[in-house]
C-alpha cells in the first residue's frame, strides 16, 4: 500500500468522506509544492542577485519572493479546501489596513531594512558601532540587524532603530587613525619626547609611512604637557597595533627618562583645612622620579 | 642561502635557522627557529615523496597576509622622461621567504613564510583611506645593487602623457608581480614591469610574465594544504596579468 492510500485509509478511519479527504490532500500537495518553489525560487532569486548587488540584498530579496510564494500556496490551498479566497482576500485588505496601524512598527523595520540594502553603510562581517553598540555583523535580516559584539554576545537591533542611529563601520575604509595623548610634567623636555615618539613610530612595521604620523604639542595644562600622537595603521590590523603601541610609547619615554605627569588633586577637609590652606606645612612634595606623579 | 630543494641539515636564512631533519618511519622535521633564540617558530612534519623548496614569493606573508595588496617602489632619485620617450631602468622589489613542499604531481603547498629580518618591512597608503591600498614600502636608490630578500626588475617607462614627467614612485599590485629564482643562487626577479604614463597623473602599470633567463624558475604557486599541518595560512598565489592605473601619481 502507497502512501498516499495510507494516509486516505486513515483519513477515512476518521469519519470523513472521500470528497474531503481528496480536497485535505489536493491542499497539503498545493501547499508543499509551493513550499518546495519558495525553496527554489528563494535560493534562485538570491543567486541571481547576488551577481550584481550585495549579499545582504539577494537575501532579503530571495525571502521576500519565499515569503509571498509561501503565502499564495497557503491561498490557493484554502481555497481548494472550499474557502471563498474572494472573501478572504476583502477581509485580508481590511485586516491588512487594521494590522498596518497596528503594526507600524514591523512596517518600518521593514522598509528599514529594504533603505539599509540600498544605503548598504556595512556588509556582514565587518565590525561596526550602530549607536552604542559595537560588533561584528552576523546577519541583516527584513526586520532586524544581528551584531556579534566583542564580549560573544548576539545583539539583536531593529532595523528602523539601526537606519536611524549613527553607523561607524570600522572596516570601510583601508587605514585608520591611531590617536593618543600623553601627559608630560611641565618640566620634560619635549623635544626629546616627540623625537623618541617619531623613532618607535618609524620602528613599528604597522604603522603607515603615509599618512606621515603627526606628534605634536597642543595644549598645556595645570598637570602637564599634552603631547598628541597620530599614527595611520591598516584597519585591518588597528586593533592589535592600538592595543600594544600605547605601552611601548610608554616604555620608550620612561627608559629615556622623560617623565610623565600623572593628575594630582589636593582634597582639604575637616576643620583642619583652614589651618593647611593658610600654612606651608600642608604642600606636597613632587617626587621626582621619572614615570611616577610629580 | 640559496633558494630551491632544501637537503636535510640547518641553513641560515634572514636572520633564522632552518632546520631540515630525517626521522624513522620516512619522515622529515621542519623546524625554523630564530638565530639566537632556541625558541621554535615553526615545526612541521613532512611525509616522504615530498620535497622542500625554499622560494622568493610577494611580499605578503604573516600578518601581512589580506593586508598588503601592492608594492610602493620610491625611487630616491626621481626620473625625469621626456614626452615621447622610453626609459628602461632596474629596481628591486622586497621578497618574503617561502618554504614550500612539493607534491609528486607538482603541486606545492605552503608550510612556512617569513619576512626578511635584516630588511623590516614598512607599510604606506597609496591613495585615500576609503578608496587606496595598502602598499609595502620600498625604497630604491638606482646604484642598489640586488641582494638576497630583494627581486631585481626591469621598469620600463613610456612617457604617453603628451609633457616631461617626473617619477618618483611605482606602485605595482601583487596579482601582477611573478616572481622568479634561480635555483641553486640567492637572485631573485620580478620580470619586467611596464609603466605607461597616461596623463600628467595617471599613469598604467603592466607585468610582462617572462622570467629573465631560461635558468629561472617561477616561484610555485601556493594550492591549499592537501596534507600538511599549516604552519601560517597562505592564500591562493595567482599571477594574473592585468593592467593596474596608478591614480593619485607618480
Amino acid at each position: 500500500m502507497d502512501l498516499v492510500s495510507e494516509i486516505a485509509s486513515y483519513l477515512s478511519s476518521l469519519g470523513l468522506s472521500a470528497s474531503v479527504i481528496r480536497s485535505v490532500l489536493i491542499a497539503i500537495f498545493i501547499f508543499v509544492f509551493f513550499l518546495v518553489l519558495a525553496w527554489v525560487s528563494g535560493k534562485y532569486v538570491r543567486a541571481r542577485v547576488s551577481v550584481r548587488f550585495s549579499r545582504e540584498a539577494a537575501l532579503i530579496l530571495g525571502r521576500i519572493v519565499s515569503a509571498l510564494i509561501i503565502l499564495a500556496g497557503l491561498a490557493l490551498a484554502l481555497h481548494s479546501l472550499g474557502f471563498d479566497i474572494s472573501g478572504l482576500l476583502l477581509a485580508g485588505g481590511f485586516l491588512a489596513i487594521a494590522i498596518g496601524f497596528a503594526s507600524q512598527t514591523v512596517v518600518s523595520n521593514l522598509l528599514s531594512g529594504v533603505f539599509l540594502y540600498i544605503d548598504r553603510p556595512f556588509s556582514i562581517g565587518d565590525p561596526v558601532m550602530i549607536g552604542n553598540n559595537m560588533g561584528i555583523v552576523e546577519d541583516i535580516t527584513i526586520f532586524s540587524t544581528r551584531l556579534r559584539t566583542f564580549k560573544g554576545e548576539l545583539l539583536r537591533i531593529s532595523n528602523n532603530e539601526v537606519f536611524t542611529s549613527t553607523i561607524i563601520n570600522m572596516m570601510a575604509t583601508k587605514a585608520r587613525r591611531i590617536e593618543y595623548q600623553f601627559l608630560l610634567s611641565h618640566n620634560s623636555d619635549v623635544s626629546k619626547a616627540i623625537s623618541i615618539v617619531k623613532d618607535a613610530l618609524e620602528k613599528h612595521p604597522f604603522i603607515l609611512t603615509e599618512p606621515e604620523p603627526r606628534v605634536f604639542i597642543a595644549q598645556s595644562n595645570p598637570d602637564g604637557i599634552v603631547m598628541t600622537v597620530w599614527a595611520w595603521s591598516p584597519s585591518k590590523l588597528f586593533f592589535p597595533v592600538w592595543m600594544e603601541l600605547f605601552s611601548t610609547i610608554r616604555e620608550e619615554l620612561i627608559k629615556a627618562g622623560i617623565r610623565l605627569a600623572i593628575p594630582q588633586r589636593i582634597i582639604i577637609r575637616g576643620p583642619e583645612s583652614a589651618d593647611i590652606l593658610g600654612s606651608e606645612k600642608g604642600a606636597l612634595k613632587t617626587p621626582e622620579k621619572p614615570g611616577e606623579p610629580s | 642561502m640559496t633558494y630551491g630543494m632544501l637537503s636535510e641539515g640547518e641553513l641560515v636564512v634572514s636572520g633564522y635557522r632552518v632546520r631540515v631533519k630525517g626521522l624513522e618511519g620516512g619522515f622529515r622535521l621542519y623546524t625554523r627557529l630564530p638565530l639566537n633564540e632556541d625558541k621554535i617558530l615553526a615545526n612541521v612534519m613532512i611525509r616522504e615523496g615530498t620535497d622542500l623548496t625554499l622560494v622568493p614569493v610577494e611580499p605578503s606573508t604573516g600578518n601581512l597576509q589580506g593586508v598588503v595588496e601592492c608594492i610602493y617602489v620610491k625611487l630616491e632619485t626621481p626620473i625625469v622622461v621626456g614626452n615621447g620617450a622610453k626609459v628602461e631602468i632596474r629596481i628591486t622589489v622586497p621578497v618574503d621567504y617561502a618554504i614550500a613542499a612539493i607534491g609528486s604531481g607538482g603541486d606545492a603547498s605552503l608550510i612556512d613564510a617569513f619576512s626578511d629580518t635584516e630588511r623590516p618591512s614598512k607599510l604606506i597608503l597609496y591613495g585615500t583611506p576609503t578608496g587606496g591600498y595598502i602598499c609595502r614600502f620600498h625604497k630604491v636608490s638606482l646604484e642598489d645593487l640586488s641582494k638576497p630578500g630583494l627581486a631585481e626588475a626591469s621598469l620600463k617607462i613610456n612617457n604617453y602623457s603628451g609633457r616631461v614627467a617626473i617619477v618618483s614612485k611605482v606602485v605595482i599590485p601583487l596579482s601582477l608581480v611573478n616572481i622568479y629564482y634561480k635555483p641553486g643562487t640567492w637572485q631573485a626577479n620580478a620580470g619586467v614591469i611596464i609603466m605607461n604614463l597616461e596623463t600628467e597623473k595617471v599613469a598604467e602599470i603592466i607585468a610582462e610574465e617572462t622570467p629573465p633567463t631560461a635558468d629561472f624558475e617561477k616561484s610555485p604557486e601556493i594550492v591549499k594544504e592537501k596534507y600538511l599541518i599549516p604552519v601560517q595560512r597562505l592564500s591562493y598565489l595567482t599571477f594574473k596579468v592585468e593592467g593596474f592605473k596608478m591614480l593619485w601619481g607618480y
